[in-house]
């Protein structure tokens, strides 16, 4: 036995001999440089060979050799670069002989045959914050299995048994790969790095990685607030909204505006939701800045076709903001001055890793400079966000968020003030549980409200006042079957009440004489199902359908009208009565085609219905006195049906991405109005309500080029919107005042030094449809304007030129940041009109004024009015 | 005790420091002045952005439509006098004058009489009644106009009118100049009614030879049951000023329902129109039948004479 034994160990020992001289044969630890990137595998292969004299050897079959990798090396041993190699794209090499050969290491093909399977799941999160990350891409490297994390950064992932490379990326973070054993349900909690800071230039998703690409869904846009940042803003102050209406498919509502429309839809289609609380005006200053700061936000994500069955309630987009979580890990802060408004946000652990506070606070600081100009002036606008998260144990997270904004828009009198004042507050508690590896929960309570008043007296107390406000409860459950296979499902209860705009009057005789305009009172219950499945290979299918309930109770008075628009009665509802009600199902389906990794189409069809509206006959840029209103009898709620088709083809090689997306979108019972409708303090405002039908079509083409140096964004859309309705225009269909067919945005991203950065965007669109008099006639001595058709004129075209310098001010290592950022809004000082009048005389002081003296009959002129002209702006933002 | 900030020069740099008394004259020779804040760039910052909403004048290049209906404009009262129609054409191009209907046959009736109305002077386009006409109240008055065979008919109720608020003004103390300051409530859901001022200061000293349209102004405010966003957050108006002496004719005019909603459409047009919250632009109403636009109207008329008074 022992003789046996020598035998052996000499026969093993010869042959690890031979090896060994085979190994010296092919000297692995020859130092080469390379430099590839995005090459294919193959490439890269015969690049080493050339280099270094080492000979592969792999099967094309199992090998991908197409597979693009990118590597550099100066003067690095090839063991080290095949060690790289293999652990990017999953496979093992070994010395054989005098050549390297190259074998996969066991992955899902392999695995496929067992049949025991097992549940990877756990949450995402920053490793310098220990924030959470939605929308971050699980995934096995070269196989289209993968899931992505949810919007509180959980993931689950089913596999058969055996060992997998798994790999974890988020945009602007470095890719983790970790190899498991699946023999048993496992809980990762993977924790990824940022990059460099100075070295990251875009944050859009779906850019600058395959697994993002593949993960795009048409319509659909992530957006990380540091984009924001980047982008030129009217006086410094960046905003999510204008980031927004700078996406194909968005038109925006005009210079310094908040109003954005999407293909074709009214400005009062668009979801806003924050932290899954609805945000009714989300504007500050009449629109000149929005509500959301950028640094309070974690990500937002924006839907303008295939929402997910969990979004209703809206027409045409949803807009999903996720406000930051607070730094799990240590305490931080920013610090930001700029002209327009100063802010402040801080944040820590309250147990270090496991829950953390977040608060934020933004004033303005265009109160002061209004003071020096116009003493009686009291113009100021205000946000504050908090949010804390709590880890209550391995299954269940609870986050509390709080957020208010608030506008003071006042004049005062010697011994008086009016004006406008109005705020936002939204409010959520979300608890997430786990039920199992599988089952994830959210159950949101949540609470809204938008309060909007005009004083006349605010001594007097005597004003104007129109509010909504919504309390909610809502259950959504994600079942991940596995990574073909997810259901999303979920039930949720919202009681809304509306006050369409009524005068408060301190004086009790008074309150005889003004109208009082009902209250209104309505339930909103939904039940939705989804399905995200992969067919094949080639083929995603997502369908789902949402069921709504909207109820109309009591206490109210409901008016109804006959054919004409005339009141014919009355009737009074007792408390929670409920009168009416509607059901609309809403089903959606997306198809994804995606035939290779760089290239996907998908198709899709969206049902929506909105039954609240906000109602405002105003076509300016700037918000006013719009009141929200219920659909209710006489008064059905707006439809549309959406189908798009969507292309995307990525050319890794030189970062490119194109996207070419056409929709054609139906709408029914769209929101127009009476010839000079009574909006305010009228009972009978349904009876200004004209239903009308309403078609938009288009295309959006996109270019995106993505590199660590320049980044640069075209987009052009070709679109038309077009209303009908038998009491307008004589019912004559005609182009809606948001209609613009040609509409360009260039964007570019310069990183000129790792310190400095500059960006500029350009945006041209067709000008806005107008209505404008073509005859005259006298009466009482006043001009009075005939017109032949609506919006038979256009105005002049919109475009606009922006510039951005940011500077970092201290060294990129530090702990702590200072950041300096130069704004040139609208560079060449383009006056782009919003509003064409022909009714203006010249007074003495050389302001435009409306004629009085009937006597007179002064020549009036015609004017057109512009918000901004060059704005120059400074901000400077301190991080720690 | 108020702190003042100065500032000193040494060796190229400059140093600020608080006081609260003035400088020594030991410490001006020592080159202490005091530092005035340079508001200059955020004067220029708030005159490029602050003052949003620019206003520029625009060339409207639109082609123009013919439009051969005619215009009526006319109120029967329950005044004893002659009552006044005007038939014009409408003007295709902007500022141009008014164009006369001449030759129109033009009565107004009501369910017992009929008034006619006679050209006066022929040519001008404006028809009289007697001078002996009378409106009632509560009666319906219909205008008959026939044009070249072109008929048009319309009619209105004869409301009554509720008393004259008292008007008020101010005067500037420097130039002696006054401006209204109330004459009714705009938002009124009791009544609508048109309110005209006739002023008149051709005999106030100063002032008596001037031409008639530089000491006399017409004026016209209305009260109505509905508030509109042009109205609350519109354009601002021409003020127009007038000196202590002056004469004013104040009428006050009921409105029907219609004639109101008439009123109202013409100031969402242009009193109301040009403002930062313009609405969709549409054509004003009228109580008109045929080819015609415009209003006859039939109102009670209260009225009040005043000095303004310092």
């Amino acid at each position: 036995m022992t003789k046996y034994n020598n035998k052996l160990l000499l026969f093993l020992v010869f042959t690890l001999m031979c090896n060994m001289l085979h190994a010296q044969l092919i000297n692995v630890n020859k130092k080469i440089s390379i430099k590839a990137k995005n090459k294919q595998l193959s490439e890269v292969l015969k690049e080493i060979t050339s280099k270094s004299g080492i000979m592969f050897s792999y099967s094309p079959n199992i090998i991908p050799e197409t597979t693009l990798i990118s590597l550099k090396a100066k003067e690095k041993p090839v063991k080290e670069l095949l060690d790289e190699i293999a652990n990017n794209v999953q496979i093992n090499w070994q010395i054989v002989e005098n050549q390297i050969v190259l074998k996969p290491i066991q992955n899902i093909q392999t695995n496929r045959n067992s049949k025991e399977k097992f549940t990877i799941s756990g949450y995402i999160k920053d490793k310098k914050t220990g924030e959470y990350l939605p929308g971050a891409s699980v995934y096995i490297p070269n196989s289209n299995i993968g899931t992505i994390s949810n919007s509180y950064g959980f993931y689950s992932l089913t596999l058969p048994k055996g060992n997998y490379q798994l790999a974890y990326s988020y945009i602007g973070y470095n890719i983790m790969n970790i190899n498991v054993v699946l023999n048993e349900n496992k809980i990762i909690e993977s924790i990824l790095e940022q990059e460099e800071i100075a070295l990251v230039e875009i944050e859009v998703k779906a850019n600058d990685v395959v697994s993002d690409f593949n993960n795009q869904i048409s319509g659909t846009m992530t957006v990380s607030p540091s984009l924001i940042r980047k982008k030129p803003a009217p006086m410094g102050e960046p905003e999510i909204i204008k980031t927004l209406q700078t996406f194909p498919g968005v038109i925006s509502g005009g210079d310094a505006s908040v109003y954005y429309f999407v293909r074709g839809g009214q400005k009062d289609q668009n979801l806003i939701l924050i932290d899954e609380a609805p945000v009714y005006n989300p504007s500050h200053l009449l629109g000149l800045f929005s509500s959301f700061v950028p640094e309070a936000v974690k990500s937002f994500t924006f839907y303008k076709s295939s929402m997910p069955a969990k979004f209703g309630g809206r027409l045409s987009s949803v807009l999903d903001i996720v406000t930051n979580d607070g730094n799990k890990n240590k305490f931080s802060g920013n610090v930001s001055l700029g002209i327009a408004a100063s802010h402040i946000q801080l944040e820590g652990p309250l147990k270090k890793d496991k829950s953390s506070w977040f608060v934020s606070l933004r004033r303005s600081n265009i109160g002061w400079l209004f003071k020096r100009q116009e003493q009686n002036f009291d113009i100021s606008f205000t946000d504050f966000n908090t949010k804390t998260n709590l880890r209550l144990g391995k299954k269940d997270r609870l986050f509390l968020s709080f957020y208010i904004g608030k506008d003071d828009f006042l004049q005062t009198t010697t011994n008086d003030k009016y004006g406008l004042e109005w705020s936002n507050v939204a409010g959520t508690i979300r608890w997430n549980h786990l039920y199992n590896e599988k089952l994830f929960a959210n159950t949101t309570l949540y609470t809204s409200k938008y309060n909007y008043n005009f004083y006349l007296s605010q001594k007097n107390g005597t004003y104007w006042n129109t509010y909504i406000q919504t309390l909610g409860i809502k259950h959504d459950i994600t079942f991940y079957k596995s990574p073909q296979n997810t259901f999303y499902l979920g039930l949720g209860l919202a009681v809304n009440s509306e006050n369409p705009g009524n005068i408060i009057l301190s004086n009790a005789n008074s309150k005889q004489i003004i109208p009082v305009i009902e209250k209104c009172f309505n339930n909103d219950i939904w039940v939705y199902l989804e399905n995200e499945r992969e067919i094949n290979r080639f083929f995603k299918l997502n369908y789902g359908l949402r069921l709504p309930f909207f109820l109309n109770n009591g206490p109210t008075k409901e008016y109804f009208f006959d054919e004409n628009y005339n009141n014919t009665y009355s009737v009074n509802y007792e408390i929670k009565k409920v009168y009416n009600y509607f059901v609309n199902p809403e089903p959606r389906v997306l198809l994804k085609y995606k035939p290779d990794t760089f290239f996907n189409v998908s198709t899709s069809y969206t049902h929506t219905v909105q039954y609240l509206r906000q109602l405002g006959t105003s076509q300016s840029p700037l918000t006013s006195l719009e009141v929200w209103y219920p659909s209710s009898p006489g008064l059905k709620p707006e439809t549309a049906d959406q189908i798009s088709l969507s292309f995307s083809k990525l050319f890794v090689k030189k970062d490119i991405e194109i996207n070419i997306e056409t929709y054609y979108k139906w709408m029914h019972n769209v929101t127009e109005y009476a010839a000079h409708a009574d909006l305010l303090i009228n009972p009978l405002i349904k009876g200004e309500l004209r239903l009308s039908e309403g078609n938009s079509y288009g295309v959006e083409f996109s270019v995106r080029k993505n590199s660590r140096k320049i980044t640069y964004w075209l987009g052009y859309i070709w679109s038309r919107s077009f209303l009908q309705s038998p009491d307008i225009n004589n019912g004559v269909k005609y182009t809606a005042y948001y209609d613009h067919p040609h509409t360009i945005n260039f964007n570019l991203h310069f990183q000129a030094k790792p310190r400095i950065a500059l960006s500029s965007n350009w945006i041209y669109s067709t000008g806005s449809p107008y209505t404008t008099p073509t005859s005259f006639y006298y009466y009482q001595g006043s001009q009075i304007p005939v017109y032949v058709a609506r919006n038979n004129v256009r105005l002049p075209d919109y475009h606009r030129l922006d510039f951005n310098m940011e500077f970092i001010l201290n060294k990129l290592q530090s702990k702590s940041q200072h950041k300096l950022t130069f704004t040139i809004y609208n560079a060449y000082n383009r006056h782009n009109p919003f509003s064409l009048n022909f009714n203006k005389i010249v007074n003495d002081a050389n302001h435009y004024v409306i004629p009085q003296n009937t006597n007179s009959t002064p020549e009036t002129i015609s004017t057109y009015k512009y918000i901004f002209g060059i704005v120059p702006s400074i901000t400077y933002l301190w991080q720690f | 005790m108020k702190k003042i900030l100065y500032t000193i020069k040494r060796h190229n740099l400059s140093f600020c420091f608080f006081m609260t008394s003035p400088p020594t004259p030991l410490q001006l020779e020592r080159g202490v002045k005091k530092v005035k804040l340079k508001l200059f760039p955020f004067k220029i910052y708030i005159l490029l952005v602050l003052l949003v909403s620019c206003e520029k004048p625009a060339y409207r290049d639109i082609s123009p439509v013919e439009d051969n209906r005619i215009v009526v404009d006319g109120i029967i009262t329950n005044e004893m006098k002659s009552h006044k129609i005007i038939l014009s054409k409408i003007n295709t191009v902007q500022n141009d004058s008014l164009k006369p209907v001449t030759g129109a046959v033009v009565q107004i009736k009501t369910s017992d009489t009929i008034f006619n109305l006679s050209e006066s002077p022929v040519g001008s386009g404006v028809y009289l009644t007697d001078s002996t006409t009378i409106g009632l109240e509560t009666k319906i008055y219909e205008i008959y106009i026939n044009y070249n065979g072109n008929i048009i008919s319309g009619s209105d109720i004869l409301n009554n009118v509720l008393s004259i608020p008292i008007a008020t003004w101010t005067t500037d103390p420097i130039t002696g100049m006054s401006h209204f300051k109330f004459i009714c409530n705009t938002y009124n859901n009791i009544e609508s009614a048109m309110y005209i001022l006739e002023l008149d200061w051709s005999n106030v000293s100063g002032y008596t030879n001037l031409p008639y349209k530089e000491n006399h102004v017409t004026l016209y405010y209305y009260s109505l049951q509905s508030a509109d966003l042009g109205e609350l957050l519109g354009p601002k108006l021409e003020t127009v000023l007038f000196p202590i002496g002056t004469k004013v004719i104040e009428k006050k005019y009921s409105l029907s329902p219609a004639h109101a909603e008439f009123i109202r459409s013409i100031l969402l047009e242009t009193q109301w129109s040009g403002g930062l919250f313009d609405a969709p632009h549409s054509n004003v109403t009228t109580n008109l039948k045929g080819d015609a636009v415009g209003f006859f109207g039939a109102s009670a008329v209260v009225s009040r004479d005043f000095i303004i008074t310092p």
